[in-house]
């Protein structure tokens, strides 16, 4: 249910006509973190952690791109 | 030498990508202690997040990290007092009325102000903040929940969509000084808007209606904020 000035129509339209990429999971500074690509790089979309810490770091922060060289495969 | 200025600028680079994505700033650390108070800035932005991944093109706040961020908030010793930034034309009812929730019961002193939009959902969130302040320029959007997809047309349907506004009036009349039936009145409106039910209360009007406490800018925010850390303080000490 949406409480959105948005039209819920154009919200449904979006979701529906717009491929969402694909996250990859992998590890970064030790945390379990959920990346999608964007051109070169990688995004992070979202942080899988029970260590509070993790929703403080800056380099953790959803959106922020990461370092590739320190990117663990899962 | 090179490496530390490369490694600087490194950072720098990541920290504007930060504020450019999430409109997130960065945590202040115990080696920086503001002798006022360290202040963490939550900005909520876009839309919110429900339990849909928005297309990329949104700009969107998640619920999934903002819950846990509140947490972290909450146990950190670093953070005196949070300062949140809203610019929303709203979103999903339940995930904004977590994070509103989650700011309410905040130990923590909170303040919030209101830039360009604080629409629908974003105004519980507003109010969730012990102290709130809006820009004389901001608006926000007082409407009927919403709902997309098939909808059945049964009595049943009508009363859950009652129930959703309920929780919403709640909400906003518990942690503001508005009434119930003033902000139903407002929610209901007839005669303000050209295509929808409700009412626009742009700056002052918000004040005026008692929902929001102030209108100011950043330095009443701050100030107020670092105001009220300090009434923590000697309470707690």
């Amino acid at each position: 249910m949406y409480y959105t000035v948005m039209p819920p129509i154009v919200q449904r339209e979006e979701i529906e006509n717009t491929t969402v990429p694909q996250g990859k999971m992998c590890i970064y500074k030790n945390q379990t973190i959920e990346v999608v690509p964007e051109g070169e790089k990688f995004k992070i979309q979202r942080i899988f952690s029970t260590d509070l810490k993790a929703y403080l770091e800056v380099d953790l922060q959803p959106g922020s791109f990461i370092d590739l060289s320190l990117m663990e495969e899962l | 030498m090179e490496t530390n200025v490369s490694n600087e600028m490194e950072k720098e680079q990541q920290n504007v990508a930060i504020i450019k994505e999430l409109g997130q700033t960065q945590v202040p650390i115990n080696e920086d202690k503001n002798p006022r108070g360290n202040i963490h800035c939550l900005t909520i932005i876009g839309q919110i997040e429900g339990h849909i991944v928005l297309p990329p093109q949104n700009k969107t706040t998640k619920y999934e990290h903002l819950l846990p961020q509140m947490v972290a908030i909450e146990e950190d010793q670093g953070i005196d007092g949070v300062l949140i930034l809203l610019n929303t034309v709203g979103g999903d009812v339940e995930a904004g009325l977590a994070i509103s929730e989650m700011i309410a019961s905040l130990n923590k002193p909170t303040v919030s102000l209101v830039l360009g939009g604080g629409h629908s959902i974003g105004v519980p969130l507003a109010v969730a903040a012990d102290y709130s302040f809006i820009a004389p320029s901001a608006t926000m959007m007082i409407h009927p929940v919403r709902m997309s997809g098939t909808v059945i047309g049964v009595a049943q349907t009508y009363e859950y969509f009652d129930k959703m506004q309920e929780r919403i009036v709640d909400f906003v009349a518990k942690n503001s000084k508005i009434s119930k039936e003033r902000f139903k009145d407002l929610m209901l409106d007839t005669g303000k808007l050209a295509k929808d039910v409700g009412s626009i209360l742009v700056g002052e009007e918000a004040v005026s209606e008692r929902l929001i406490d102030e209108m100011g800018g950043i330095s009443q925010a701050m100030n107020k904020l670092y105001e009220l850390i300090e009434k923590q303080k000697s309470i707690l000490h």
